[in-house]
């Protein structure tokens, strides 16, 4: 599949989505009425009527702040194919929220940014069902075998939240043996979303020059809180894994807690090659705007003796079902079910393709997307070759250099027109 | 001004933009470093940064100390004589180079050209300096004075040593810093933008042609690097070559050049603000006021297409929702029309609006909207200021029942707020000061101004010198 071509049943396939999703989405119809399209012939059709990650946090932050649940019902509404008609009442906090929606099918996922504003994309079970396929399969095609024979460690933050537990849960009870390293003991957080909102909350409230010293003061404190609890939550498990340094452990983590629980193994004494056994890890993703050292990924294999072969790297995102596995030449392999697009950093048009490869902001559209429109243009730039891969499969692949367009800003724009965010330090989630 | 530009403006063999940089009193060609323009990734060259070149040592007086304010008054009196867009090759040539690097189109910027004429008159400037400096005497030698012990010393305004990082969304403000940066007698380098790297050397060109041996040039260099070059800034951006980093507006080249800031540097800084509007129950008189009304706050909000510091982002108006919508209306109406400074369709709002925007029209009467996403003209009515930037003509109305009620979406970050009716200024200039507001001033009225007065909250030429004393006792 290249960019230019696209296989007729699937251009079929995505007018019959369209034609079914824009009776059902209310900001489809609308985008695609402005637009002028009524059907889908071509790939380029797509194009504007894909939507922009951001959409899914356009809802203004006082409904939150305010409680406005039943508003907030119909913004998330007018992005849902099934109608948001969930009673709010007696609904205090955004996790309540959350939790009340889910009663009602829908299984809303979420996520924040640096300025703390969270985005929230409904799902339904089906969806959360293919996603969590999706992830057996491409462990299993890696060759991580769901045997229960492994210690399972997630590494990152209890969160508390529905999706992140139904992973952890499946991956236990997939891999884990009985008598594996015990996780630690967390009540579960019921507050994720509250404390991001509240993170918000004091932003904005520093912004309109309301917020108290003691809040500022409070709410960092809290801040630290949490990063001490993620932190003894990583010292348990180094205690564990220099227990168990020869039987085979199974990580479930992004990069920089994998990262930061390497370093404290090495404070702790712990030198490569102590740790022998046939490890293997799980992760979707980069940095996050952290930094780390470039051979971060050599040195966490070092340590935690993880071979490429037990290493299960994806491309996806909270938008998406669908993962891109990373194949052992570092390039990632868009599966089927997941259309692809390169587009120019203003995601409105094509980027230009010489030689089978195009640079620019990476959009997709995810055929097994239930709940919402499928179509989605991202924040990250990507490299993308239509010509296949050097491991020796076909299709469309994405180098391993992937990066944030939030990330490359212009450092010599000078201009006399600012904003607010100029003025306001902190406060940015844990 | 008969001199036509000797130089073609672009390469002939790369078809790549020539920036010449301006090194005290010498035109400097060259296609060394090669670099992309802000809005447009427009390929330019410059020559090869000479430091040593660009000013003075610390070590000799800079060449206009001496040189007296009446004379600096005449030469920059005489140059905004020849600042003619219709007879200045310079500026002419700077026009076409601009016109394929800048978001604004021609008639703007033509308009723009025309505009510090007000400004470089010989009674603005002498009126000016009789503002800040009470007269000419105190930068042009030391003024004594006794203290009630009977002491005797001696002050002085004495000229600075500045570097100028010049914003780039108007080229106006080139020459309005050159006529600031005389005017203290400070030595000088500007820093241009990518935005507008040819504005502040046409002008130097054209003092140059009338007196190019002036203390007044021999202070002076306009040259480019990239904003964030540490090779450049690193070495430059330090006590003993300058005193204050002048620094025009923000964004990241900003926030990088003020980590030099240390003992014996420092920044003055023109911050970057946002603007807003505050419209009176009055407004709502008659329709014809109405309509009067929602004209000035257009005039105010589309400012340079809103890319800039003093045009109007959210309007507050005292009324119930209804008067205000009926008010949306017409604004959205009078937002699409020409201006001296604004296109009927201008640039359109970037896809952040947009998404936000189709966001709220699903949340009507809440939140309504007005106008579309075509340049026109958009107006989003919300309860309270909404969460994204208002840009490319996009107005964001909030009703208010009260004046007073807006005063609290006055922050730290808001410069300019316009006021109608005029005489209501007085109830809320205290509380708007309180928060952090700069500047008020009647609607429709934020692009002018009277002379000599503070800006961002300061005056800057008193900022500028270096204020030393003689001291007798």
């Amino acid at each position: 599949m290249s960019t230019t071509t696209t296989p007729r049943d699937t251009i079929e396939a995505l007018n019959e989505r369209f034609q079914q999703r824009r009776q059902q989405v209310p900001v489809l119809a609308k985008r695609a009425e402005a637009e002028g399209i009524t059907g889908i012939r071509g790939r380029e059709d797509l194009i504007p009527l894909l939507f922009p990650h951001t959409t899914y946090k356009s809802y203004p932050e006082a409904l939150v702040s305010k409680g406005q649940w039943a508003q907030l019902n119909r913004w998330l509404d007018s992005l849902s194919t099934y109608r948001v008609d969930v009673d709010v009442t007696g609904v205090e906090n955004i996790d309540d929220w959350i939790a009340r929606l889910e009663t009602g099918g829908h299984l809303v996922s979420s996520s924040s940014g640096t300025s703390g504003k969270g985005s929230f994309l409904n799902k339904t079970k089906r969806d959360r069902e293919t996603s969590l396929r999706n992830m057996l399969d491409g462990l299993a095609e890696t060759g991580i075998r769901p045997r229960r024979s492994w210690h399972v460690i997630p590494v990152g933050p209890d969160t508390g939240l529905s999706a992140h537990n139904a992973t952890r849960d499946l991956i236990l009870a997939t891999y884990s043996r009985t008598d594996g390293i015990p996780i630690p003991h967390s009540e579960g957080r019921k507050d994720h979303h509250q404390y991001l909102a509240r993170i918000a909350a004091i932003r904005k409230a520093m912004a309109d020059g309301t917020a108290k010293p003691d809040e500022v003061a409070a709410i960092e404190a809290d801040g630290a809180r949490r990063q001490q609890e993620t932190e003894e939550r990583l010292r348990h498990f180094a205690k564990h894994i220099v227990e168990r340094r020869d039987e085979p452990i199974f990580f479930n983590s992004m990069f920089a807690p994998m990262f930061r629980l390497c370093e404290i193994l090495r404070e702790s004494g712990v030198s490569e090659g102590d740790i022998t056994g046939e490890n293997a890890l799980m992760t979707g993703g980069g940095l996050k705007g952290n930094t780390l050292p470039a051979d971060y990924q050599a040195q966490i294999f070092r340590m935690l003796n993880i071979a490429p072969a037990r290493f299960f790297h994806y491309y996806s995102m909270q938008e998406l079902n669908l993962r891109s596995p990373k194949c052992l030449d570092g390039r990632y392999h868009v599966p089927d079910g997941l259309l692809l697009f390169v587009l120019d950093p203003d995601g409105e048009s094509p980027a230009p393709e010489s030689d089978g490869q195009a640079e620019g902001r990476a959009a997709f559209f995810d055929l097994t997307i239930d709940g919402r429109w499928g179509g989605t243009i991202s924040g990250d730039k990507i490299r993308v070759d239509q010509r296949g891969c050097p491991c020796g499969r076909s299709g469309q692949t994405i180098f391993g250099d992937i990066a944030r367009y939030s990330d490359l800003r212009d450092d010599d724009k000078i201009t006399c027109a600012g904003t607010i965010d100029a003025y306001v330090r902190g406060f940015v989630e844990e | 001004m008969s001199t036509a530009a000797t130089y073609a403006p672009t390469a002939l063999k790369t078809g790549k933009i020539r920036v010449p940089h301006f090194v005290r009193g010498r035109l400097v060609w060259g296609e060394d470093t090669e670099y992309l323009s802000r809005d447009f990734g427009v390929p330019f060259v410059t020559p090869r940064l000479e430091l040593d070149e660009l000013f003075v040592p610390r070590t000799s007086p800079g060449p206009a100390f001496d040189a007296p304010v009446a004379e600096i008054i005449d030469f920059l009196v005489e140059t905004a004589q020849h600042l003619t867009l219709e007879k200045n090759a310079y500026l002419q040539e700077s026009l076409e180079m601009t016109l394929r690097v800048s978001a604004l189109p021609r008639r703007i910027i033509e308009n723009t050209f025309r505009r510090p004429g007000q400004f470089l008159t010989r009674e603005a400037l002498e009126y000016r300096i009789e503002r800040i400096f009470g007269g000419p005497e105190l930068l042009d030698g030391w003024v004594e004075h006794t203290d009630p012990n009977g002491r005797v010393s001696r002050v002085r305004a004495f000229p600075p040593r500045l570097v100028h990082m010049l914003a780039g969304n108007s080229p106006s403000a080139a020459m309005t810093s050159i006529a600031d940066a005389a005017l203290v007698k400070a030595v000088n380098v500007f820093k241009m933008p990518s935005a507008d790297p040819f504005t502040t050397v046409a002008v130097l060109r054209t003092m140059a042609d009338i007196a190019r041996d002036h203390p007044v040039l021999q202070s002076m260099s306009a040259v480019y690097w990239r904003g964030g070059d540490a090779h450049v800034e690193g070495v430059l951006y330090r006590s003993q070559y300058f005193d204050k980093l002048v620094a025009w507006g923000g964004g990241d080249a900003i926030a990088n050049a003020a980590r030099y800031v240390g003992p014996g540097f420092q920044l003055i800084s023109f911050d970057p603000k946002v603007s807003m509007s505050i419209i009176g129950r009055e407004a709502f008189a008659s329709e014809e006021t109405l309509r009067e009304v929602a004209e000035l706050a257009a005039a105010d909000a589309t400012i340079f297409n809103q890319d800039a510091c003093v045009a109007a982002r959210h309007v507050c108006v005292e009324g119930d929702v209804d008067d205000v919508d009926r008010f949306c209306a017409l604004l959205c109406e009078r937002l699409g029309s020409d201006r001296a400074f604004a296109s009927a369709v201008g640039p359109k709002p970037p896809a952040d609006i947009r998404e936000a925007v189709d966001g709220l029209r699903f949340l009507e009467p809440g939140y309504r909207t007005w106008g579309d996403y075509d340049g026109r003209g958009l107006v989003v009515r919300s309860p309270e200021p909404v969460d994204f930037h208002p840009t490319n003509k996009t107005v964001n109305v909030v009703p208010v029942a009260s004046m007073l009620d807006a005063v609290a979406f006055a922050t730290v970050a808001t410069q300019t707020v316009g006021i109608y009716p005029t005489h209501r200024k007085t109830e809320v200039r205290d509380r708007l000061a309180t928060a952090g507001v700069q500047r008020v001033v009647k609607l429709g009225s934020a692009f002018t101004g009277s002379i000599g007065n503070p800006h961002d909250a300061m005056y800057p030429l008193h900022r500028f010198v270096n204020w030393v004393v003689d001291d007798d006792a």
